[in-house]
């Protein structure tokens, strides 16, 4: 979760409970559902509060909200795709060795830097990446799978073993 | 096999995995040892892929040191900036350096 400072743990444990709230208890919480989306999309989406969806006022109505959204996921569903298409035209054309090869690291490093702000996440992380260097010698990407769930049960091994 | 039907069958696949845990089997009614492992799955896949990768590149004949050198680079302008793009470009720029260094 990307954010311009560190939230307070009760604030986070709420938007927490907002996020994963049914419509009915957005109601009890006195909270619309189009607030209940907005605080899912701070805390999954990374966006930062005060821009973004804030700055979207017009989004109260249903209609209008689910109108916006499908859209923008249509215009990136279409650019999406045509970039694919595109790179498989243009991809063969290009060199093999090119400093594009480290492109995909550098992109995974961009999105997993981000979210080590928490302990569980950076043990997760730590434990995976070992795991999967580990299991590179299994068959068919095993060492990958091996990785991503000893990365995702760290966390819950590491507090029980320190309680 | 044709591959529209694999495509198809891959897009099934994954949105029943993704509709089961807010539908279904809602992640708050989950325990919480589930929940933490779920919230963990992000980074454990990521850092499994790009090891993955890293092992994939080194493999193939690239510089580890130029590789370490890059992912340096981009963990710093992340940090810093937190943009993908400026991300991706400093990293194969200081990649491109550093393998034109270790020759």
């Amino acid at each position: 979760v990307a954010l311009d400072r560190p939230l307070a743990e009760s604030e986070l444990q709420r938007d927490l409970r907002v996020a994963q709230a049914s419509s009915h208890e957005l109601e009890d919480l006195g909270l619309s559902f189009t607030q209940g989306i907005e605080t899912g999309g701070y805390l999954f989406l990374g966006r930062k509060k005060g821009s973004d969806f804030d700055s979207r006022t017009d989004l109260g109505n249903p209609q209008r909200f689910r109108r916006y959204w499908l859209t923008v996921a249509a215009a990136i569903g279409v650019v999406w795709l045509s970039a694919i298409g595109l790179t498989l035209t243009i991809g063969d054309l290009l060199p093999a060795e090119t400093p594009l090869t480290f492109a995909p690291i550098a992109i995974l490093v961009g999105i997993l830097v981000p979210k080590l702000h928490y302990q569980e996440a950076r043990q997760a992380a730590i434990a995976a990446g070992l795991a999967t260097l580990c299991g590179g010698s299994l068959p068919s990407g095993g060492g990958l799978l091996l990785g991503v769930v000893v990365g995702a049960f760290a966390p819950t091994l590491i507090a029980r073993r320190s309680t | 096999v044709n591959p529209l039907l694999v495509l198809c069958a891959a897009g099934c696949v994954s949105w029943l995995l993704r509709v089961t845990f807010i539908d279904l089997f809602p992640a708050r009614n989950l325990p919480p040892w589930i929940r933490t492992a779920l919230g963990a799955g992000g980074p454990a896949a990521i850092a499994a892929l790009i090891a993955t990768d890293l092992t994939r590149t080194v493999l193939h004949g690239e510089s580890l040191p130029a590789v370490l050198a890059a992912m340096a680079a981009a963990s710093a302008v992340t940090m810093r900036f937190q943009n993908l793009g400026l991300t991706a470009a400093v990293g194969m720029a200081v990649y491109w350096l550093a393998s034109l260094v270790n020759g």
